[in-house]
């Protein structure tokens, strides 16, 4: 019931080799948990041969995903089998606020529900991603000066108080970690390191399929990183960290006056047009990212390194440098240096990985007919 | 509905070029090679700039020695309260309000908009608050109504549709269908076909007149989309609303209005209690320092 849920849908023989079990055990399984009507099967095909598709039976119900960025939010609504019924993005302002973010996103999800046909009470959790760490405990924002107006706030309470189902508050780049090893370039790895490059910068851990959180959330701050010691202040409250160097705001404060508001959108757009500055700042941004996360590598040593974020859209502008300094920074071994990917999901990985959780805590919570593993 | 006229995405997007912002001017030209994409600014000429402009109705002031630059590729969002001159200040640009002293400026060259089709023929299409469309017509008859595609009494239903199609794809509009009477769609979808409209025109400038006002949120989170997506072509967009918070979300630069003066001009990263400030009249006139908060914030580039 879990490999079913976690992966979304997958053949009977996927799923025996995925659960240890033998091809006939499983579908004995599948079959009576079909005819409890948790399961659905369809006809397929795999390698030539028929095979029978297996999901979870979409009545079960709805679960909600949410992402708040520093910029912009996405929601997205599924159905028990993790097909993404509804999304909607929305830019945000640049000092938006937990109270005000909290009841507009309530209030898009049961317009959403609205949209799809389905009726409020079908919701059976949400997930929420913010770019600020998290307490994996309570789901409270825990920083102090990172994000004006979210933190402290217990997000998972004000949410449950405007839609009244269980809800998963979680580090954003933890999420979208997680909906990457899941369903997206991590797949097959066992443990994935995922780095997300936008207007912020953070990293999630999936390490031995499980993700890494920390004592109070922290874990993955690779933003907060110092790569220069006598650098500029972040608002974090060190100084030279990851993110004074490829940030957003530094980057585009980098390119010389005269060419009007800039977004990084733009940045993105004019490097991949050609733009000598563009390009060079996005160059440098790809350096500064390998020093650090070489530190990460020779650490944890991912199988896999996933950079995702609006910043990876110039795809090898940002990557190569980014391999080659990274290379000549960790710990030289037989294997080779480490893969660096860009993400598959983009920008909705973060959205899937709130998707994600949220029907985790649905099944634990037994809402969808099995309870436990 | 879609299928018969619609040959397929990629064609009509290479069709759309020459729907980008104007062609008239060699700025604008190099602006519209590539629709969708995010183009540098060559210049940063303003395309539309009002200086000393002021208007009265009765013993009403409503805007005083106002001065306004527009540019291409940027959305200026004007916020204030009641009152403000908000509204004012769309019908000038409009042609709608002819502005008792003052200038308006198009490329640098002095201009008269004395109708709203005077301002349409030099680039500048706006959209109201009413958004004046016909609610028993249906969307193709709602954009091309008062310029209908065609020969003599014959219309070219199918050539009208296939723009229809081109125009609403460009704003990747979620509409059933262009068949479809416009009372059945929603307030986001019919701010979409009422922005549709004006972009039939291919105008630099497009101004918005609270868009979102009557909105719900997942129609709103539409339009600020929408409005990201008009910069990304290269549009110039004027903003004008008093909801502080949507205007932050998608605005480069916010122009705060109060008593029909301009109060003070600011990034789109400033802070909502500065805006706020600035609306109320708790700070004095012109003390936001856009220079400081740029640098500060290390993120725009000095204007």
């Amino acid at each position: 019931m879990s490999a079913v849920q976690q992966r979304g849908s997958l053949t009977q023989i996927e799923l025996a080799g995925v659960t240890g079990l033998s091809p006939a055990t499983i579908s004995n399984i599948v079959k009576e948990l079909s005819a409890a009507g948790v399961l659905a099967t369809a006809q397929s095909v795999r390698n030539g041969r028929r095979a029978l598709q297996v999901t979870l039976a979409r009545n079960l119900g709805l679960v909600a995903g949410v992402r708040f960025g520093v910029r912009s939010m996405s929601v997205a609504l599924a159905d028990a089998s993790m097909r993404v019924l509804a999304e909607q993005r929305m830019p945000l302002a640049a000092d938006h606020r937990a109270d005000a973010g909290v009841r507009r996103t309530a209030l898009l999800v049961t317009e959403m529900i609205e949209s799809v046909g389905a009726s409020p009470d079908e919701l059976l959790a949400v997930g929420v991603g913010v770019p600020v760490p998290v307490d994996p405990a309570s789901g409270e924002v825990v920083t102090l000066g990172m994000m004006r107006g979210w933190d402290g706030v217990d997000v998972a309470a004000l949410f449950q108080a405007e839609l009244g189902v269980p809800v998963t508050v979680d580090n954003e780049a933890t999420l979208a970690a997680i909906a990457e090893y899941r369903y997206g370039a991590g797949q097959g790895h066992d443990s994935v390191a995922y780095v997300r490059v936008s207007h912020g910068v953070g990293a999630g851990l999936v390490i031995g399929g499980h993700a890494v959180r920390g004592r109070a959330g922290v874990a993955g701050e690779i933003g907060h990183v110092s790569v220069d010691e006598n650098g500029p202040v972040c608002r974090c409250g060190n100084r030279g960290c990851l993110e004074m160097l490829v940030g957003a705001s530094s980057l585009l404060g980098m390119l010389p006056a005269g060419t009007g508001h800039l977004t990084l959108a733009d940045l993105v757009a004019r490097a991949t047009n050609g733009d000598p500055g563009c390009r060079r700042v996005v160059y440098d941004a790809g350096r500064h990212l390998g020093v650090a996360l070489a530190n990460l590598c020779n650490i944890v040593d991912p199988a896999i390194v996933v950079v995702g974020g609006q910043l990876v859209e110039v795809g090898d502008l940002l990557l190569d440098p980014l391999r080659t300094s990274l290379g000549q920074r960790v710990v030289a071994t037989s294997r080779g240096p480490v893969d660096v990917v860009p993400s598959e999901l983009g920008g909705s990985a973060g959205v899937r990985g709130a998707l994600a959780v949220a029907l985790d805590s649905a099944r634990s919570a037994g809402a969808l007919g099995v309870v436990g593993s | 509905m879609r299928e018969p006229t619609e040959p397929g995405p990629t064609p009509l997007r290479a069709t759309a070029a020459p729907a980008g912002p104007g062609g008239a001017s060699p700025r604008a030209s190099s602006a519209s090679a590539e629709p969708g994409s995010t183009l540098p600014r060559v210049s940063s000429a303003p395309v539309v700039s009002l200086r000393g402009v002021s208007k009265r109705f009765g013993g009403v002031r409503a805007l005083v020695d106002v001065d306004v630059d527009v540019h291409e590729h940027e959305v200026l969002a004007v916020v204030g309260d009641n009152g403000a001159g908000k509204s004012t200040l769309a019908g000038v640009l409009a042609g709608a309000h002819r502005p008792d002293s003052g200038q308006v400026l198009v490329d640098g060259v002095p201009v008269v908009l004395d109708s709203p089709a005077a301002a349409r023929a030099l680039g500048i299409a706006t959209v109201f608050q009413e958004l004046a469309l016909v609610n028993d017509l249906d969307v193709v008859e709602n954009l091309f109504l008062g310029h209908e595609v065609g020969s003599g009494v014959f219309l070219d239903e199918v050539e009208m549709e296939r723009r229809a199609w081109q125009v609403l794809d460009q704003l990747a509009a979620s509409v059933p269908s262009v068949r479809d009477p416009v009372r059945t769609l929603s307030g986001g979808q019919r701010q979409v076909i009422a922005v549709a409209r004006a972009l039939l025109g291919s105008p630099r400038v497009v101004v918005l007149d609270e868009p979102t006002a009557s909105l719900g949120v997942r129609q709103t989170a539409e339009v600020l989309n929408l409005i990201t997506r008009l910069r990304a072509r290269g549009h110039a967009v004027v903003l004008i609303s008093h909801q502080a918070g949507d205007l932050q979300a998608v605005a480069d630069r916010i122009l705060v209005l109060r008593l029909g003066r301009v109060h003070g001009a600011y990034t789109g990263e400033t802070s909502y209690e500065d805006l706020l400030a600035a609306m109320t009249g708790a700070v004095r006139p012109g003390s936001g320092t856009p220079m400081k908060a740029d640098q500060a914030r290390g993120s725009g580039t000095g204007r």
